[in-house]
């Protein structure tokens, strides 16, 4: 914007809050909650779950482990240990 | 399931709008300036009525054009017939202007809105224009445009004060400006009219016979007036896919104001409706003494001024010479001379130094200091503001 065109700039006029510029309107009137604060958090959506859980398997904090046995054959596996 | 909000309709000036955007720099390369008739010529609602008009919903109103044009025909016998003081100009009474719910966004005298548009367009002069006044005529300081017509019929002229020559049917010819923007240039205070929703009317209440004119005992007057408005108003580009509109976050106002019983010495005039949020851009003060205009001078005012709180008194003029001096350097125009005009102007020169913020000025008041007591003293004071546009009038 070109402050020399506003009010603000010929007048000095507290500029106005612009209620008709991408205002924050979506946060209104929805009946969910959670779509903020701590549950964010924990939102499969959310990419840092993911790089938390890596993280957590690289430093030893989890782990999983399981094996199969199907007549004498047998396989497992296991991750973090 | 999620539920999605539906965005509430932006807001323009208190009016619901679709996706516009407040980008001047890309507005003006892009608006197209657009003129045209809102009221054709129509026979007026006779002296004393009052007429009104609703504006077209269409793009950025910055201004309207009024012209009030006819014939008033004396007949009878023309003995004892004159113009008032009034005439002209004060055929129109009071201009009324609302938008989108702000009543009176205009309310003043045609007399005003002539001055009001000298003072804030220099280039307008009256210098060099003889016009009747009174038992002269005069050539300066008559707010007098070329084009006028304040009634003429072959030789004969009416005017301010003037004793009606010869019956017939002389012709008028007006025009005033109603200005809705602050600035015609950057277009601040224009209105968004681009909406169903919108509401601009526009009321003229005309003068009476009796406010013009004195009519000879044995005298008949005819009037066969018209009046026609015509819009200045600015289309909404469309930029990149998005509209864009100039900042209209404030609003325009002339609101003229009458106190009676002005008495020798210092007279002190509240200014009514002050308040955060607005800033004082004029103030055109005119002192009437038995309805007829005092004149700007050292003669009749010992002082002339503005101020606010306890005393402060930022401006005073020492006698009513130099207040009407000071007009004349901002306008170009002596506006004390005849019609009496009191100009204190915040805005013609550095609008962003001078403009008064009556958020910082309490009791903001104008006064002046008669040399004697006026007949039936009054006073017209019209403030010129600007203010925000979602606050009220």
């Amino acid at each position: 914007m070109t402050d020399q065109w506003t009010a603000a700039g010929l007048y000095g006029a507290t500029p106005q809050a612009p209620s008709y510029v991408g205002a924050p309107t979506q946060a209104l009137g929805t009946d969910e909650v959670g779509t903020g604060g701590w549950r964010r958090l924990v939102d499969p959506a959310n990419p840092l779950v993911w790089f938390g859980i890596a993280l957590a398997v690289t430093v030893g904090l989890i782990g999983v482990a399981g094996s199969v046995r199907l007549g004498p054959a047998r396989a497992s596996l296991s991750v973090g240990e | 399931m999620r539920a999605v909000a539906t965005p509430s309709a932006p807001l323009i000036q208190g009016i619901a709008s679709p996706n516009y955007r407040v980008d001047p720099a890309k507005f003006y390369p892009n608006t197209r300036r657009m003129r045209f008739p809102m009221r054709t010529g129509t026979a007026i609602n006779g002296l004393g009525g009052t007429d009104s008009v609703q504006l077209r919903q269409t793009g950025i109103v910055a201004g309207l054009e009024l012209r009030v044009y006819g014939t008033l025909t004396f007949g009878g016998t023309i003995a004892g017939t004159s113009m008032s003081t009034e005439w002209p100009l004060n055929i129109i009474q009071d201009c009324r202007l609302s938008a989108n719910g702000q009543s009176n966004l205009m309310k003043c005298k045609g007399l005003t809105l002539r001055a009001a548009e000298i003072v804030s367009n220099p280039k307008l002069s009256d210098d060099g224009l003889d016009r009747a006044f009174g038992a002269a005529t005069v050539n300066s300081g008559t707010l007098a445009f070329p084009t006028d017509d304040w009634g003429t019929f072959g030789a004969n002229n009416l005017g301010p004060g003037v004793t009606v020559a010869a019956t017939g049917a002389y012709t008028v010819d007006l025009a005033f400006f109603v200005p809705v923007a602050s600035d015609q240039v950057s277009l601040i205070a224009a209105i968004f009219a681009q909406s169903q929703a919108t509401n601009l009317t526009l009321e003229v209440q005309w003068a009476t016979q009796n406010q013009i004119l004195t009519l000879g005992g044995a005298a008949t007057l005819a009037t066969a007036l018209n009046w026609a408005v015509t819009g200045l108003v600015y289309s909404i580009p469309n930029v990149g896919g998005e509209f864009v509109v100039p900042d209209l976050s404030m609003f325009h106002q002339i609101a003229e104001t009458r106190f009676g019983g002005l008495v020798q010495g210092r007279n002190e005039h509240l200014l009514p409706g002050t308040g955060v949020g607005r800033r004082l851009m004029r103030v055109l003060q005119q002192v009437v003494s038995n309805s007829a205009p005092v004149a700007v001078n050292a003669t009749n005012f010992t002082a002339i001024g503005w101020a606010y709180g306890g005393s402060d008194t930022p401006e005073v003029y020492p006698n009513g010479q130099e207040a009407r001096v000071a007009a004349w350097r901002v306008a170009g125009v002596d506006l004390g001379a005849r019609w009496g005009v009191i100009l204190h102007d915040f805005a013609s020169q550095f609008a962003l130094r001078d403009l008064v913020d009556e958020g910082a000025t309490s009791d903001l008041r104008v006064f002046e200091e008669l040399v004697a007591a006026p007949t039936a003293g009054a006073t017209q004071i019209a403030q010129e503001t600007l203010f925000a546009a979602p606050v009220g009038a």
